[in-house]
């Protein structure tokens, strides 16, 4: 009975480490920055928020144009 | 320009920063996008976009003119939502002049503007855009004995748009 619990909790520690996993989350992820008129501005320029909504460590390993 | 936090912790937010250079943008819609590639478990690889419109100070209907003896009018039309534009003058600027020959007589010819004759059409109504068309007409009474390729320069009374610049070519 002892070794069975064990087991389980061995079992469901396990499971938790397997399962364990970042989730990214971007609440608005298409921007809309709107009418500027020609000349007006040299660039625009936004700044995305993004969530780690899981249970372990968001690596972003790259972020580029396209 | 793409800049971003790499570290995110569980729970924690980050920031993704997109810079969009303008200075040669066209004007209409541009959409730029940018993809995050990351370990997460939902999507490792995420797609964010930024979308801008850029509204023309004066719109040209062509990005190319051509003048000739057989084709000696070029009409162009300027819109925008200035009441009174005025186009001061119309030169042609020669692409390659003198034939890349820098110091020779022919080159210093060719920086000599070429000037074009014009008449402009004021606009008989507004658009629902709130913008105008002024119909530009070109005649060349130059005579032409090579054909040349350049710009029409369009000066303008624009204080914001001076200058407008369309591809073109001046033919026999």
């Amino acid at each position: 009975m002892h070794i069975t619990l064990k087991a389980i909790a061995l079992g469901v520690g396990l499971s938790g480490a397997l399962l364990a996993s970042p989730m990214i989350t971007v609440e608005k992820p298409d921007f809309d920055a709107g009418t500027i008129r020609e000349g007006a501005q040299k660039e625009v320029s936004h700044v995305f928020i993004v969530k780690n909504t899981g249970d372990s460590t968001l690596r972003i390993t790259d972020a580029r144009p396209g | 320009m793409v800049g971003f936090d790499s570290i995110i912790p569980p729970g924690r937010e980050g920031k993704i920063t997109q810079k969009i250079d303008l200075k040669n943008a066209h004007s209409g819609e541009m959409i730029k996008a940018v993809t995050v590639t990351s370990n997460a478990k939902n999507q490792p690889s995420m797609r964010l976009t930024i979308k801008v419109v850029i509204k023309a100070i004066i719109n040209v209907n062509t990005s190319y003119a051509q003048l000739s003896k057989a084709q000696s009018t070029a009409e162009v039309i300027l819109s925008t939502e200035k009441k009174d534009l005025q186009v001061k003058k119309v030169y042609f600027k020669m692409s390659n002049p003198g034939g890349g020959m820098p110091g020779s007589q022919a080159s210093w010819q060719g920086d000599l503007p070429l000037f074009i004759n014009f008449t402009m059409q004021k606009p008989d109504s507004v658009k629902a855009d709130g913008y105008m068309d002024y119909k530009l007409k070109l005649t060349s009474t130059l005579e032409i004995t090579e054909p040349k390729e350049g710009e029409f320069i369009i000066e303008t009374n624009h204080p914001e748009k001076t200058q407008i610049s369309i591809r073109g070519r001046l033919d026999k």
